[in-house]
Parts: C-alpha cells; sequence; structure tokens
C-alpha cells in the first residue's frame, strides 16, 4: 500500500513539474498565415478575442489597411487560455490575434520628367500583387 | 503640416527582431499623392525636416526596420520611409555614363530611380515584370532599398559585391531647401537634365558619393536612389550536407579568386560533384557548432538566362526555402527557452539542409519571403568581415569558441567582393569572407560576441562589423576596423552638412557610440556684456 502510495506521489511530482514547466516557457503555439512576397506596412497590430458559446458567439475583427491587404495574421494561444477553454468546457476560448498590413504599393513605374501621356517605355503599371 | 504627413506622438518603436526598441518623440509618415507623383513625397521631407530643425530634435529615417543594432533609429523624431514608393526609369536622354555590368540590354533599360522606401520584395516583383532583376540582394526581402545600401548588406556573388555597389546616385535632401543628387565624378552616370527633374544641385564628388553610399542615415535623408539592374537571370542552386573539413577546401581557391577568370573554382566544383564548367554565381555556407560529421550546407548557384521553362516550381511558402536566411531559423526558435535551443536548432538545420540539385528559379523566388515573425525575446546577430586569405583561421577560431561558449546559433559563411565604398565593411580584397553568428538574444550570446572579438585580436585577424548587426562598435575598434577611413569619412560628412546642427540633426546615439557624430561645439565663454 505504501509503496502503491509513493508511486502515485511521484506520478503527481512529475505532473507538477511538466505543468510548472510548461507554464514557465515562454513562447506558446502560434500559427502565421503570411501573403506571399508582400511588402510591410511599419505597424503590427494584437488583440485578444473571446470565442463565446460554443460557436454562438465568435468574434469578428475589422482592420484598416488603408485600401492596401494583409499582409500577415497571425494567432496565438497559451497554457492560460486552453486552462479557460478546459474548465469552461469550451464556452470561453480566448485567442491573441496579430496582424499587419501591406505597405504603399509601388507607383509610377514611368520614366521620370517625361511628359505624361508620353510612354515612351511601354506599359510600366506595377505594384504589389495583393 | 500637410495632408500627406501622418505624424504619430511617443511612437513605440521596435525593429523586427525585436531585440532594438525605443519610444520616440515622434514618428512621421509622409506619402506621395499619385497625381504629383513624388513631389509631395519630397516636400513632405522638407517641411519634416524644418520642424524638426526648428524643435532643435534630431532625425532618422528607418526603413524595413531589418537591423539588428540601432544604427537606424534616434530617439526624438524618426521617419517612416515606407510610404514612399515612386519609382521610374531614367531617361536616355539623363544618361552621361557607362554601365558596370555588360548585359545584353542597353543601360537606359536597366536604369532605375527608386525612392527610398520601396522594399525589395516591391522592387524584385517590379523588376520581373519587366524583365529585370537586381544584381544581388541580401539573403531576405524584408528591407528597403535604402536600408539596405545604407547598411552595406550584401548577399554571395563572387562578383558584384555588396548591395551599395550597384547604386550609381543618391538623391538626398541635407534642409529645408537643400537637396542634391550625389554621383561620383570618376563616373557620373545623370546629366544635370535629371537633377533639374527634382530641383536638386547635381554633385559629382568621388570622396562624398562613396562616403554618403555606406552612411546609415547620417549624410541627410535619403529620398531616392539610382541603380544599375541586369537582365532577368536564373539561379540554378545545388545544395548538400557535407563535413565542414570538405567545404573548407574552396577558401585557398577563393583566396586566389581572379575575377577575370571564370575557372577559379573549378578543382573545388569537381571534388564536390558539382558542375564545374564555370564559377558559380553565388556560393555560401552554412556551419552548425551542434555537430561534428555533416556539420555544413554548402549551396552553389549558377546564374542562368531566363527561360521560363526551365524554371522550376515556385516554393509554397510554408517550407524552408533554399535562399532562407539562417537569421529567421534562429528567429523562429528565440522564443523558445535556452535550454532546449541546441536541440531545435539541429532539427532546424536538418529541415533547412535540403538537398537540391539544379533547382532553377530567379532571384525573387530564391530570396524571397523571410519566416521571422517578430520573436516575443528577440534574436541577435553579429557578423563579421574578414580577409579571404584569413578565412580559414576565423572561422575554425570561431566555431571553437562557439562549441566552448555553448552558443545557441549557427555560423552563416559568404564571399563577397570588396567594396569601394569608404566604410563598407566588406572592404578586403579580392573577396571579404563574412560570418554572421545568428543566435538567440541572451547574455550568453552576446558573452559569445565579446570572446570571438577577443580571440581575432588576439591571433591578428583584421576584421569589420555588419553595420546593421550587433558588436562592438567603440571608436577604438572604428579606428582598428577602418583605420584612415573613419576620419574621411568625418570630413566627408562635415562638406555635405557644413552647418553643424545639420550634423546634429542627422547624428544619433550609434554615431555617437562610434565617435564620429559631431554635435554643435559650444561658442562663446566669455562675459557676456
Amino acid at each position: 500500500m505504501t509503496t502503491k502510495f509513493r508511486s502515485m506521489q511521484q506520478v503527481l511530482w512529475i505532473v507538477l513539474v511538466i505543468s510548472y514547466g510548461t507554464l514557465a516557457l515562454p513562447g506558446c503555439s502560434s500559427v502565421h498565415v503570411a501573403a506571399k512576397q508582400a511588402s510591410k506596412a511599419d505597424d503590427t497590430f494584437e488583440t485578444t478575442v473571446w470565442a463565446l458559446w460554443w460557436g454562438g458567439s465568435d468574434p469578428v475583427e475589422s482592420v484598416d489597411c488603408s485600401g492596401n491587404g494583409l499582409q500577415v495574421v497571425s494567432t496565438s494561444t497559451n497554457w492560460l487560455y486552453s486552462l479557460c477553454a478546459v474548465v469552461t468546457l469550451g464556452a470561453v476560448v480566448p485567442l491573441d490575434i496579430e496582424y499587419r498590413c501591406t505597405s504603399t504599393p509601388l507607383q509610377g513605374g514611368d520614366e521620370l520628367g517625361a511628359v505624361p501621356g508620353d510612354n515612351q517605355s511601354g506599359d510600366h503599371q506595377s505594384g504589389d500583387q495583393q | 503640416m500637410s495632408a500627406n504627413i501622418v505624424i504619430t506622438d511617443n511612437y513605440r518603436w521596435s525593429n523586427e527582431h525585436n531585440n532594438v526598441k525605443k519610444q520616440v518623440l515622434r514618428r512621421y509618415q509622409i506619402s506621395n499623392n499619385t497625381a504629383t507623383q513624388w513631389r509631395d513625397g519630397l516636400a513632405g521631407i522638407q517641411e519634416m525636416i524644418a520642424q524638426v530643425r526648428s524643435r532643435s530634435e534630431r532625425l532618422r529615417s528607418y526603413g524595413g526596420k531589418w537591423s539588428l543594432s540601432d544604427v537606424a533609429i534616434c530617439n526624438d523624431a524618426v521617419h517612416d520611409s515606407k510610404p514612399l514608393t515612386y519609382w521610374g526609369s531614367v531617361g536616355q536622354s539623363s544618361i552621361v555614363g557607362k554601365p558596370l555590368y555588360e548585359d545584353p540590354k542597353p543601360l537606359a533599360q536597366r536604369l532605375f530611380y527608386f525612392q527610398s522606401g520601396a522594399q525589395i520584395t516591391q522592387i524584385n516583383r517590379a523588376l520581373e515584370d519587366r524583365g529585370n532583376c537586381l544584381a544581388t540582394t541580401g539573403a531576405s526581402n524584408g528591407q528597403t532599398l535604402a536600408g539596405a545600401v545604407s547598411t552595406g548588406t550584401h548577399g554571395s556573388a563572387l562578383r558584384i559585391g555588396a548591395m551599395q555597389d550597384y547604386v550609381r546616385a543618391l538623391h538626398i535632401v541635407t534642409s529645408a531647401n537643400e537637396q542634391c543628387i550625389l554621383q561620383p565624378k570618376s563616373n557620373p552616370i545623370v546629366s544635370q537634365k535629371f537633377s533639374d527633374i527634382f530641383g536638386a544641385k547635381l554633385v559629382n564628388d568621388d570622396e562624398l558619393y562613396l562616403s554618403a553610399l555606406v552612411s546609415f542615415g547620417s549624410f541627410g535623408v535619403i529620398h531616392g536612389i539610382i541603380i544599375e539592374t541586369v537582365s532577368l537571370y536564373m539561379l540554378e542552386t545545388y545544395s548538400s550536407r557535407v563535413d565542414y573539413k570538405q567545404a573548407e577546401q574552396v577558401l585557398p581557391l577563393l583566396a586566389a579568386f581572379d575575377q577575370n577568370s571564370s575557372g577559379n573554382l573549378t578543382p573545388f566544383l569537381q571534388q564536390m560533384g558539382l558542375p564545374a564548367e564555370e564559377d558559380p554565381y553565388h556560393l555560401d555556407i552554412i556551419a552548425n557548432p551542434y555537430e561534428l560529421k555533416n556539420n555544413a550546407f554548402l549551396r552553389v548557384m549558377y546564374k542562368r538566362p531566363f527561360d521560363k521553362l526551365k524554371l522550376s516550381p515556385e516554393p509554397d511558402g510554408s517550407s524552408t526555402r533554399v535562399g532562407d536566411d539562417i537569421l529567421s531559423l534562429i528567429g523562429s526558435v528565440a522564443d523558445s527557452a535556452e535550454v532546449l535551443v541546441p536541440l531545435i536548432v539541429n532539427g532546424l538545420f536538418g529541415s533547412a539542409s535540403e538537398e537540391q540539385t539544379g533547382y532553377t528559379q530567379t532571384p525573387r523566388n530564391i530570396f524571397g519571403d523571410s519566416t521571422i515573425y517578430k520573436p516575443k525575446n528577440g534574436s541577435a546577430s553579429s557578423e563579421l568581415g574578414v580577409p579571404i586569405a584569413r578565412a580559414g583561421e576565423a572561422i575554425n577560431l570561431v566555431m571553437s569558441i562557439a562549441e566552448k561558449a555553448n552558443f545557441a546559433g549557427l555560423l552563416g559563411i559568404r564571399f563577397v567582393k570588396n567594396s569601394a565604398a569608404t566604410l563598407a565593411f566588406t572592404r578586403f580584397s579580392p573577396l571579404t569572407c563574412t560570418i554572421e553568428l545568428p543566435g538567440l538574444n541572451s547574455a550568453n550570446t552576446q558573452n559569445f560576441y565579446r570572446q570571438v572579438f577577443q580571440g581575432m585580436d588576439a591571433i591578428g585577424i583584421p576584421f569589420t562589423l555588419h553595420w546593421g548587426q550587433e558588436g562592438d562598435y567603440s571608436p577604438a575598434r572604428l579606428a582598428s576596423m577602418y583605420g584612415t577611413a573613419v576620419a574621411r569619412w568625418v570630413e566627408a560628412r562635415k562638406r555635405m552638412l557644413p552647418d553643424p546642427m545639420q550634423r546634429y540633426m542627422f547624428s544619433n546615439d550609434f554615431l555617437k557610440r562610434c565617435g564620429i557624430s559631431e554635435s554643435a561645439a559650444l561658442s562663446g565663454g566669455t562675459e557676456i556684456a
């Protein structure tokens, strides 16, 4: 009986150590969706969203990129967020979101100093493929 | 302020690698107006300079925030150049110079002016659409052209040099009513007609030009850059994991590299089972200090004329690319616990060193997106430039120190043609071997860098440090790295910015630490009557 109790204690210790270690780790899982070869604007925006009631109230984030596209969207979670989801049986699921817009597309492309309309170098419209 | 200038007060600035953070007084973002092309952008820069000067503050333009040092930031006013993205060709009638590169296309079809905020990824795509490309870039595409040039960014193109080496002229704004097109007197590229487009003064001066090329934004605000591009080409890539002992056999051949010969590396290429008809365009080595065997990743790329039918499928973007920069690899694990890093780095090294045999793509796709996403703990990197003749000794020294110091990172070894820019860190002829040391941002890593610098000094290997990375930028170190070039650069800056207030305005803490900053000297000192 005593031996069984000791091995249970050992298991408990291992669980505690692993839990503490997980908490102590600074980084947590994250997912990134990035536009391919897109230029970056200066700012990254961060927010925490809360999905509630098993899909009954899913958050919708509105993003203003001044007409440009999104360069990257990242989501991340952490140990506490996971615990929150477990404790509430999935009713409350927090998630961190980061996003960044693409920068101003390239402008111009014609010969510098040329009279507008006098296109000496062909059709040179360019810009990021959003 | 004009409507095209957006000011953010008390802006929290951080670089992409998250190891440099500053609270600055004000961030300026200046946009063009489509109808007026570049004109509103240029006028906005002049207005910004006037305001900053009236407040006796310092001003620093920055681009992609790709530097790992504080070279591109100051505490007062900062200017995000990225919204300034106008570009255009330089018309034949404005060109007075000769091409740098032999190319089937005439120079007029390869010479372009880019405003300072154009990012490499944008430039790559725009040029490719026109059948052109940059002669070389860094391993990734996140920088702006002006930022990359101003810090001496390089790849490993054996015959090209660093990015500043294909710049033909700089358009710099130095005050509210002074701007110039600066080009070398010995090899000018544009006529007065071109500078008249901007209402700028045309300055032909070798010393000023070579000093301003790598000047980190301290010669004024760069509004635009004229670069010579080349016809679109493909890179046929071969990469394999080998023992470093095998890879290092290329070093003596590189030490005797003759730019006029196309068969410098033939014996090495034959030995490695690689195409040996001509020297590769690009060659680099990544070394993993955590393994003893198979501890190097040799990448060789041959330049091929563009042929759409011979292109390999584009990378899908979700996997590691053959040209991925190793800082990204480290950056992606930088939030992990330090104790786990050797394990993770070994894994990443394995995935990065996927064998490639003849994978062929344009430079845009070979040196494409970096996989870095602002690591919370930041990543760190220092990069040394050493003479190619001493590269073997230097790499062995760094490897041995890395092992002892438990350095959590990799070694990226590249080879760059020497640059004529006054403070180019790729200054050693005929080739500079660059040794990049990306790692976790930790005290252990910083200690490792110090040990490397001391070790290099102890055995007398001359070295320089990449301006956009971390290192010892003390006046004594600068003197040992660049000798009399430092004084020449300071003098050139004085000529470019004759007013001490201008020099103060375009200085920052980094320059002060280097001992090359000049603040306005106090005058007077006698009793006020």
